[in-house]
């Protein structure tokens, strides 16, 4: 039973570990982009309150972006950001990172429409998980934009939100 | 033969090998000393309440309310403590948890409590998956979350040989591929009746895996939880079919399932079959009647729902008509389990039919009631339902249990 356990457990804690620290190897070496989002509020059963983001390049049009790649659900694509402006703008999207992409982040496509390639688009930052009672707040705000932290391989994690202009501070007082 | 290493048997199982013994003996096959060694090998499930299953339950009652509690606090999100101290306290958590159980399991011979405590580590170990969930931002309805769970409390339950971790990565391994399986058919024409289907065959796999352990005695401590685990998760969907509704969007349209679901979908099929085969093979008396209620019970069933699904065959009849098959299926499944329960003299068989049935009266009454009779009778009705429901099933599990126990005192006289 002795090496087995001690196998689990090492297998365990080093999978934790490792999880730790490809979100913090993100997050140190990426770069910030902020996205314009659409912000509403539910509960996760283990994680407590979120908010359940959409962004404004949740929803790309692909006819018109130099792109040839057709998009089925459940395919990865990259979208190359413009990042020049108060907030990012998709600019192309692909299958693979194109040559010359500066900054470009991942998505798995949910729904891919028509001709046009209407494609919905999940970036793995559609919530950002608030302490309890918080997220209502930013349902009501007139302006949520998200600052998010992109690595050279297009993967993103959520940093901040900016709510109303201001950063949101989540550290008001409150018990567990 | 160590009473950890002897096999588990029924009373009714023990008496069966004890009365052949005998009979070997009498015909000389074996001698005295030879059928006195073959009955060290088993032992009787106690069949009161023992002082160590109350220890057993104790401690897991313990360590689940330890487990929620800490779960409860990572989901109140509270700021007022630093990612890495919590991250660090859920780690110290791990370490004390695990290293306390072992401890206590190995220096101190203490197995029960020891196990508990083990559990409560996997219960922490899926506790910090979802912090580090949350802290990161990872997006709620993941799958992937409980399947990390899963992979770390599966082979802890084989490790420490604990039914409670075991029934955990059940769970966890069911919540998983219905996370996946509604991820996958969610935007599908008739993804309901996938999705059910689903539900079916995932059932089936476990039952199986269930059966599977009972005929392998290393693994045979984990077989009751599966078998249990499984037969919940095939009669929920089950009863899911028995309605019309179900079938609505479904009959006449195309399936277009993506490749992940055909392999979960074929793979746990394949698990099914594959392991009630084994048990099947593996002669062992009770792996082969419960094999036989599922295999007759689910093979007409799953073929339907397999071709059905795919395209293969699209179902030209009615809603109703599928409703009305299930149905059918739906009571010769509980005839079959009480009829079964009642030859075996298992009671659980009894009792599983029997709350299936009830579930499904009731069922069915809320499904033809509540559209046609005023709301306030619809409850007074069901009410009086349950209450002469329940006098009724008391009375025949009552009846049932008497004639087992003079069936049972004839033959042994």
């Amino acid at each position: 039973m002795r090496l087995a356990f001690l196998v689990v457990v090492g297998a365990q804690v080093l999978f934790l570990v490792g999880f730790i620290a490809q979100k913090e190897t993100t997050l140190r070496t990426g770069r910030e982009v902020t996205l314009q989002t659409v912000p509403v509020d539910p509960r996760d059963l283990f994680r407590g309150d979120y908010v359940n983001l959409r962004y404004t390049v949740s929803t790309l049009e692909t006819r018109g972006m130099p792109t040839h790649d057709i998009f089925a659900p459940g395919d990865t694509v990259y979208v190359l950001l413009d990042v020049s402006g108060e907030v990012a703008v998709a600019r192309a999207v692909a299958k693979q990172p194109r040559g010359g992409w500066d900054v470009f982040i991942r998505g798995t496509v949910r729904e891919a429409s028509g001709e046009l390639q209407m494609l919905r688009v999940e970036y793995g930052l559609e919530s950002y998980f608030v302490p309890e009672g918080q997220g209502r707040p930013i349902e009501r705000a007139q302006d949520v934009k998200a600052v998010a932290v992109v690595d050279g391989n297009g993967r993103a994690i959520l940093s901040r939100l900016i709510v109303d202009g201001a950063v949101l501070d989540t550290k008001a007082k409150q018990a567990p | 033969v160590t009473e950890q290493t002897r096999t588990l048997l029924d009373q009714v199982e023990y008496d069966l090998l004890s009365q052949e013994t005998a009979h070997w003996v009498e015909w000389g096959i074996i001698s005295k000393e030879q059928a006195q060694a073959i009955l060290a090998g088993y032992t009787t499930r106690p069949g009161g309440f023992s002082q160590g299953r109350l220890i057993t339950t104790l401690a897991v009652l313990g360590s689940v309310l330890v487990g929620l509690g800490v779960i409860l606090f990572i989901a109140s999100n509270w700021q007022e403590i630093g990612k890495w101290t919590k991250l660090a306290l859920l780690f110290v958590g791990l370490a004390i948890t695990y290293g306390g159980g072992y401890v206590t399991r190995e220096r101190y011979g203490m197995v029960r409590v020891g196990t508990a405590l083990i559990f409560l580590g996997v219960l922490l170990y899926g506790a910090a998956i979802f912090l580090i969930g949350q802290l990161y931002h990872i997006p709620a309805g993941r799958p992937s979350l409980y399947l990390w769970w899963f992979l770390g409390a599966a082979p802890m339950a084989y490790a420490v040989r604990s039914r409670a971790v075991l029934f955990l990565a059940a769970v966890t391994g069911v919540v998983t591929l219905g996370m996946y399986s509604y991820s996958w058919v969610r935007d599908t024409p008739a993804g309901g009746t996938s999705f059910a289907a689903m539900g079916l065959v995932t059932g089936v796999a476990i039952t199986g895996l269930g059966l599977a352990h009972r005929a392998w005695s290393p693994i045979k401590w984990g077989a009751l939880v599966l078998q249990w685990v499984g037969t919940v998760v095939f009669f929920i969907p089950f009863f899911a079919f028995t309605f019309s509704g179900i079938f609505e969007d479904a009959v006449g349209e195309t399936r277009a399932h993506s490749w992940e679901f055909h392999v979960a979908y074929f793979g746990s099929l394949a698990v099914g079959v594959g392991s009630i085969g084994y048990a099947w093979l593996g002669e062992q008396v009770t792996a082969r009647r419960l094999a036989a209620t599922f295999t007759y019970a689910s093979a007409g069933l799953l073929v339907m729902l397999a071709s059905s699904f795919l395209g293969l065959y699209t179902p030209i009849w009615g809603a109703l008509f599928y409703a009305l098959l299930f149905n059918a299926l739906l009571a010769i499944a509980i005839l079959g389990l009480i009829v079964l329960g009642y030859r075996e003299r298992g009671m659980a068989f009894v009792n599983l039919g029997l709350a299936v049935f009830t579930v499904d009266v009731f069922g069915r009454y809320v499904d033809f009631g509540w559209g046609l009779l005023d709301r306030s009778i619809f409850f007074i009705v069901a009410g009086v339902l349950l209450l002469a429901g329940g006098f009724v099933l008391e009375r025949l599990r009552r009846r049932m249990m008497a004639g087992m126990t003079a069936e049972g005192a004839g033959d042994d006289g």
